[in-house]
């Protein structure tokens, strides 16, 4: 399980953007961040990944502090600008032991990606689903993803939910931010709502499908539009 | 280890275009220097000739010889541009990893294992372009004296190797000299990779401010150890000296000891 | 490789080059001096221990102290010897002696391998240390300040001379600057006796020797109303003072009484130059010597030291071809007692007279 336990973080003197964030992501499973723009959900995904400091929290990973058996797809490129996808593919198997040549092979072949293309030439969609495939050949058994459809093509938001429901997700708790909800809805296992800095709600899809008779949307339009 | 070595490699990557421009710009500009000085001196010595109406020699004693130490008088000049640059690329080399179409600062501190490799391997590769760029110089000094020397007639020039003041000061015939040129060097190195941490750290005004209070301890330690030094007056020379070499030492360890915790604990994105 | 391509590329560059700097540091060409002897032993107590320093102008930096019996000693600078080398007044003596040393109220005076030094930190009390380096030790004394001088203000001490037993002071008023006042340290029954010069407690006094208790010494006399002062030479034993006529210049060369203390040598030097007076001063005659130094200034106008030190004169000067000239001239007689040529094997033009070294 990956435990998100008190969250707390304040720029400066104005409101704090995080107070006191917990929830957990189990294994095998979507759990997907809700919230309007600008609560923190990009925050919360990047502090866990340490890229941005928290004034107060901790997360453990299956009872552990570290950050090794979790991968990030973030929703910019962070790849060098000179580089090409075959550069990129080579920087990732020299700097992860965990690094699966055969998964990004696979990936490159479905995505159809080439290794010599520039990445910063590729298009938005292409380089989404490069993105992907950077998080899923890493061996880790959890995956965040920050907004991994925003701004490309219904095609392309397809190939990628596709990748939800595949075999690359076995034995994967993935934890990810999103506005797309109705291309994804059927394949998030837990949705936690995000607002004014605080989790305002959590459930399971199914539970709140079966005995709410709600949907996703539903329940998103309540929680924001009270 | 290895990691440390290959982020160092892809950081002197990133900017190999650069390097290699700078230093064939600063060759360039330098031999032209010399043999522009050359051209210059002979048609001095020419024009007097003409105008006095006397002969060569008597026109060399006038216009006087020219000697490499003379000719290359210049070189400080882009030595100082040179040293310029290395600054710039010490902020340079943060700085570019947060901006751009691409953020590599991700990548970097995704990364497994220790931040104090990216650290490290921005400090190595700073301190090999100094090295670099310190024997490239003592290179292209002698590459000119041969082409000043080959350039010249003989008796329009002084003949020994001699250099101005302030190449003295650099290349001073002392090994162990380059060895605490390059310290001093990459201590003021350390130094700007702590400031610009705290920037990325802190941002805004808060990081401006952390700037300024570094900036002024760093003056106060100066100023303060030297008045105490001055003031209790008990100590002999030697004393002093390894009393601001200490204080240095602490120094710089202070400020690397500052930089890793900072990109441990207090980098955002 | 692939992976450390720049790495080993800059490394390689930096090793080849250095390599190419530390080949060209080895071929540099350093002096290699000797010495020929002219005339005189070097062997003779007033020649012995005079050392001639000298420096290297050129790229590398090295001073050569080569003495007139043929040794020479080759010292290289770098930054970090530069950080810790003590001045060479504190002379490896042992560091509380050096710190009594360098205290802003401490003088001190160097004669015959005895570093001596004093100092007056309150107006109560003298102190004195003296550090004998071939015997390594060091003696302190502490006395009692003379009545006379606690009337002063803050008082500098400067030690003179130490001519037997006794180590000769002045001392003068460190706000007023004037007002000299000589004493004599017996170092053996520890005693202060002052000697009473006839000056007035304006005036700036300069000693120019000592013998037999006789204190041959000037005055700069300020003219009442004027900016004008007019030097004086007088003799003096303690008891009476007598004015000393007939010498007009004594005050901008280097002046020192004779080894026998009846005559005072003057020299001054105009380059090539190379005059002193001999003035008697029982006979108040005055006689003018010259001889002929050669010396050839290299491009900055230098090459030549001379100094007066035990009523005999010690130059050196500079010839072409990296030789340099040093003689001992008895200013009396005019004999020359020794002269030899330090000579550059190699004939360097880049090496350069500092000075002598006399112990």
């Amino acid at each position: 399980m990956l435990e998100v336990h008190g969250f707390k973080k304040r720029y400066g003197r104005k409101k704090p953007i995080l107070e006191g964030v917990s929830f957990s992501v189990r294994p095998d499973s979507i759990t997907c961040l809700i919230g309007l723009n600008g609560e923190g959900k990009s925050t919360i995904l990047k502090a866990i990944m340490g890229l941005v400091p928290v004034d107060a929290g901790t997360v453990l990973v299956d009872g552990e502090v570290s950050r090794d058996k979790i991968a990030f797809v973030p929703d910019l490129q962070t790849m060098p600008g000179y580089m090409t996808i075959g550069d990129a593919l080579l920087y990732m198997s020299d700097y992860y032991p965990d690094w699966n040549p055969k998964v990004a092979e696979e990936l490159m072949g479905l995505f159809k990606l080439l290794t010599t293309d520039k990445i910063l030439e590729l298009s938005k969609g292409n380089q989404a689903k490069f993105s992907l495939v950077l998080g899923f050949a890493l061996d880790r058994p959890y995956l965040l993803l920050d907004e991994p459809f925003a701004g490309i093509d219904l095609f392309t938001k397809e190939q990628i939910a596709w990748i939800f429901s595949s075999h690359y997700m076995e034995g994967r708790g993935i934890l990810m931010t999103t506005h797309e909800i109705i291309e994804i809805e059927h394949l998030i296992d837990r949705v936690v709502f995000l607002q004014d800095g605080r989790i305002i709600d959590e459930h399971d899809t199914e539970e709140m499908r079966e005995v709410y008779g709600k949907s996703v949307q539903d329940r998103m339009r309540e929680v924001y539009q009270r | 280890m290895k990691q440390y070595l290959m982020l160092t490699n892809e950081e002197l990557k990133r900017s190999w275009k650069m390097i290699v421009s700078v230093i064939l710009a600063m060759a360039s500009i330098e031999i032209s220097i010399i043999v522009g000085r050359v051209i210059y001196h002979e048609r001095q010595v020419q024009e007097y000739m003409s105008y006095a109406k006397v002969s060569e020699s008597e026109a060399i004693r006038t216009i006087e010889k020219l000697s490499f130490e003379q000719a290359s008088s210049y070189f400080s000049y882009i030595i100082l541009i040179g040293i310029a640059l290395v600054l710039l690329y010490a902020v340079q080399i943060w700085y570019r990893d947060w901006l751009g179409e691409s953020k590599y600062i991700y990548r970097l501190l995704l990364l497994p294992g220790s931040r104090a490799k990216i650290f490290f391997a921005k400090w190595t590769a700073l301190a090999l372009v100094i090295i670099s760029f310190i024997g490239l110089q003592w290179a292209v000094i002698q590459l000119s004296y041969v082409i000043f020397n080959w350039m010249i007639k003989d008796d329009y020039r002084t003949a020994s190797l001699g250099l101005s003041q302030t190449l003295k000061q650099l290349y001073t015939m002392n090994l162990v000299d380059v060895l605490v040129i390059v310290t001093l060097a990459l201590f003021i190195v350390s130094f700007l990779f702590m400031l610009v941490l705290l920037e990325r750290s802190y941002r805004k005004t808060k990081g401006l401010l952390f700037i300024v209070l570094e900036v002024v301890a760093i003056v106060v330690i100066m100023v303060g150890s030297m008045y105490v030094i001055e003031t209790l007056d008990i100590f002999l020379s030697q004393e002093i000296s390894a009393i601001m070499v200490a204080l240095f030492v602490l120094y710089f360890i202070y400020t690397i000891w500052k930089s890793l915790r900072l990109l441990k604990w207090k980098i955002t994105v | 490789m692939r992976k450390f391509k720049f790495v080993v590329i800059l490394a390689v560059v930096s090793v080849l080059t250095l390599g190419i700097y530390t080949v060209f540091i080895q071929s540099i060409e350093e002096s290699d001096f000797t010495v020929e002897t002219i005339k005189g032993d070097p062997k003779q107590p007033e020649v012995r221990s005079v050392q001639a320093e000298l420096y290297d102008q050129g790229l590398k930096k090295v001073d050569y102290t080569v003495g007139l019996d043929g040794r020479v000693q080759k010292t290289t600078d770098s930054l970090i010897s530069g950080l810790f080398e003590s001045p060479f007044d504190e002379k490896n003596a042992p560091d509380n002696f050096r710190r009594f040393m360098r205290s802003d109220y401490v003088s001190t005076l160097e004669q015959e391998g005895v570093t001596y030094a004093i100092g007056a930190q309150d107006n109560n009390k003298w102190e004195l240390q003296y550090w004998e380096e071939g015997k390594q030790r060091v003696v302190k004394k502490i006395f009692p300040a003379p009545a006379e001088a606690r009337k002063l203000g803050e008082t500098q001490i400067t030690p003179y001379k130490k001519i037997g037993d006794s180590l000769y002071v002045t001392i003068y008023d460190l706000q007023t600057e004037v007002g000299t006042q000589l004493y004599k340290i017996d170092l053996k029954d520890d005693s202060i006796q002052k000697i009473n010069l006839s000056v007035s407690s304006q005036d700036e006094i300069s000693l120019l020797g000592i013998h037999n208790e006789v204190i041959v010494y000037y005055v700069m006399e300020n003219i009442n109303g004027t900016d004008v002062s007019k030097e004086k030479l007088y003799m003096s034993n303690g008891k009476t003072t007598k004015r000393l006529k007939g010498l007009k210049s004594f005050s901008n060369g280097q002046t020192e009484l004779s080894a026998d203390g009846s005559k005072l040598i003057v020299f001054e030097r105009e380059m090539n130059d190379f005059n002193w007076t001999v003035y008697d001063i029982k006979t108040k005659q005055v006689e003018k010597h010259s001889m002929d130094i050669p010396l050839v200034t290299d491009e900055f106008g230098l090459g030549e030291y001379t100094t007066l030190k035990d009523g005999l004169i010690y130059t050196a000067n500079r010839l072409d071809d990296g030789i340099y000239n040093v003689r001992v001239i008895d200013p009396i007689t005019d004999g020359i007692l020794y002269e030899g040529n330090i000579k550059d094997k190699l004939k360097r033009e880049e090496s350069s007279l500092n000075g002598l070294i006399l112990k």
